[in-house]
């Protein structure tokens, strides 16, 4: 079985309030499939909202890139390229 | 030594006001002040209103000659001019017991017409030897007794109103009513159950007794107060990263090398502790019931949660209780029965400012971590009676 696409949320407080705590219930808006090829987990802090360059918070890391700026339907959108489904 | 090292002194009082009255005559007040304790209980003669603010100003006058140190014959003479004016004229028209407890453990206590107290230590009453002060007022020479002791841990002193040991009085069973050595024997019993009985449950089990003797309809205002001196439960709570990344180190020692409970309040402040100490963090990814942000799990912590958003809902919460019993099931409800249940908090509040915290586009929520631990701070000391120290890292 190949190795699951790894999907971090950011929950630190700046992520949190610029719209971060809706991400926390991403899994309802995935497919089983997608589910299943797919690793959730939350993260204190990626430590991204103090580094130049990196976008605006909300925060969600999938695989190795940094998505800015997410929302559930960025995230999914994301997710769903890197998987190649539709 | 310190009262911190060898014990922490817990006080708790509870009363039931007699059958029909809404107030009790009885008041026990307690005030720390300065690393001393006091406990008074005073008696207004009676119950109802005019009763219970009788006590409440004797117990003030005797809290606040105590505090000035004034010579005890003063404090009484003037107490008993002041109230000893009613026609029956006896020594309870205007009962007071004052504790006065030093952070060597020194414990000086003046009685005046109330119930002796009893002190137990090692499952049995401690006997003092009571000198008496005579006074001389207009209603003749009163007797005032004091005694003093030097507490250790596991000692307890319990006092009590009338109301309590005549509690069962004319009944079948307690024709003479209940005691002071039924109250005792009582306390030691419910020790010897469990030794480590909180004061808290001890004044509630004692007044619970008294009730079930009068039978369940109380004839007299029934008080109860129980200091209990017990090693204290302490309680580390780091919030926010070190003004220099050299302190991380020693912020990741003082999380590993803390004897008591151990509370994170900071996503990145848990980041520093897990990466410098080799443990790795799970983020409990559910939505609470508070809306604030997820809580996480180290092995060696007891809880990690976001920083400041979650100490503000804390401090808003533990504002607006006023019986120390929290009910809320969220991360905030949480955290503030975490810090009620230790008797020392010791805050490390990492001074290093987050720029992105200071957007004015922000939430005010988003208070500066200093402010908002110091004014949690002052509610635990002065409203939950907590002892608190603040070490900014």
């Amino acid at each position: 079985m190949s190795k699951k696409l790894s999907v971090t949320i950011c929950t630190g407080t700046l992520c949190y309030v610029m719209g971060g705590a809706e991400l926390q219930v991403l899994e309802e808006h995935l497919s089983p499939e997608v589910l299943d090829r797919i690793e959730i987990s939350g993260s204190p802090c990626l430590d991204c909202c103090n580094q130049d360059g990196a976008g605006k918070a909300p925060f969600v890391k999938i695989g190795d890139q940094i998505v800015s700026e997410a929302s559930i339907s960025k995230v999914v959108e994301i997710i769903k390229k890197e998987l190649n489904v539709e | 030594m310190s009262i911190n090292k060898r014990f922490f002194v817990e006080v708790e009082s509870y009363e039931l006001s007699e059958k029909g009255q809404i107030v009790s005559g009885d008041v026990i007040i307690q005030h720390r002040n300065k690393g001393r304790v006091f406990v008074i209980l005073s008696n207004g003669n009676g119950s109802g209103v005019k009763a219970n603010i009788k006590a409440n100003v004797i117990g003030s006058m005797a809290l606040h000659y105590t505090l000035l140190d004034e010579p005890i014959a003063r404090a009484a003479q003037t107490i008993i001019h002041t109230f000893a004016n009613d026609s029956t004229q006896s020594d309870s028209s205007a009962a007071f017991t004052i504790l006065d407890i030093r952070s060597n453990g020194s414990v000086n206590i003046v009685e005046y017409g109330n119930e002796l107290h009893s002190i137990i230590r090692d499952n049995e009453e401690l006997e003092l030897a009571r000198d008496t002060i005579d006074v001389q007022t207009e209603y003749g020479l009163k007797h005032v007794h004091t005694s003093s002791f030097d507490a250790t841990t596991e000692d307890r002193i319990v006092l009590f109103s009338d109301g309590v040991t005549a509690s069962g009085n004319k009944t079948k069973r307690l024709p003479e009513g209940w005691g002071r050595s039924g109250v005792l024997s009582f306390c030691i019993r419910e020790i010897v159950r469990n030794s480590t009985i909180s004061a808290y449950d001890m004044c509630r089990k004692v007044i619970a007794k008294s009730e079930l003797n009068d039978l369940f309809s109380p004839k007299n205002d029934m008080t109860c107060g129980v200091v209990y001196f017990r090693r204290p439960r302490k309680i580390l709570v780091c919030t926010g990263s070190p003004y220099n990344e050299k302190k991380d180190e020693i912020l990741a020692d003082m999380v590993s090398q803390y004897e008591g409970s151990k509370l994170i309040c900071g996503g990145t402040t848990s980041q520093i502790i897990s990466r410098e100490l080799g443990r790795s963090i799970t983020v409990e990814l559910k939505r609470d019931s508070a809306g604030l942000p997820p809580t996480s799990m180290m092995s060696g912590v007891d809880l990690i949660t976001e920083g400041v958003l979650t100490l503000s809902r804390v401090k808003l919460l533990l504002d607006r209780n006023s019986d120390g019993n929290i009910t809320q099931t969220g991360t905030d409800g949480r955290v503030a029965r975490m810090l009620l249940q230790h008797d020392i908090i010791e805050f490390v509040v990492g001074t290093r400012i987050n720029p992105t915290h200071q957007d004015p586009s922000l939430p005010v929520e988003l208070e500066l971590r200093r402010n908002l631990v110091k004014d949690l701070s002052k509610l635990l000391e002065k409203k939950y009676l907590k002892e608190v120290k603040i070490q900014y890292i």
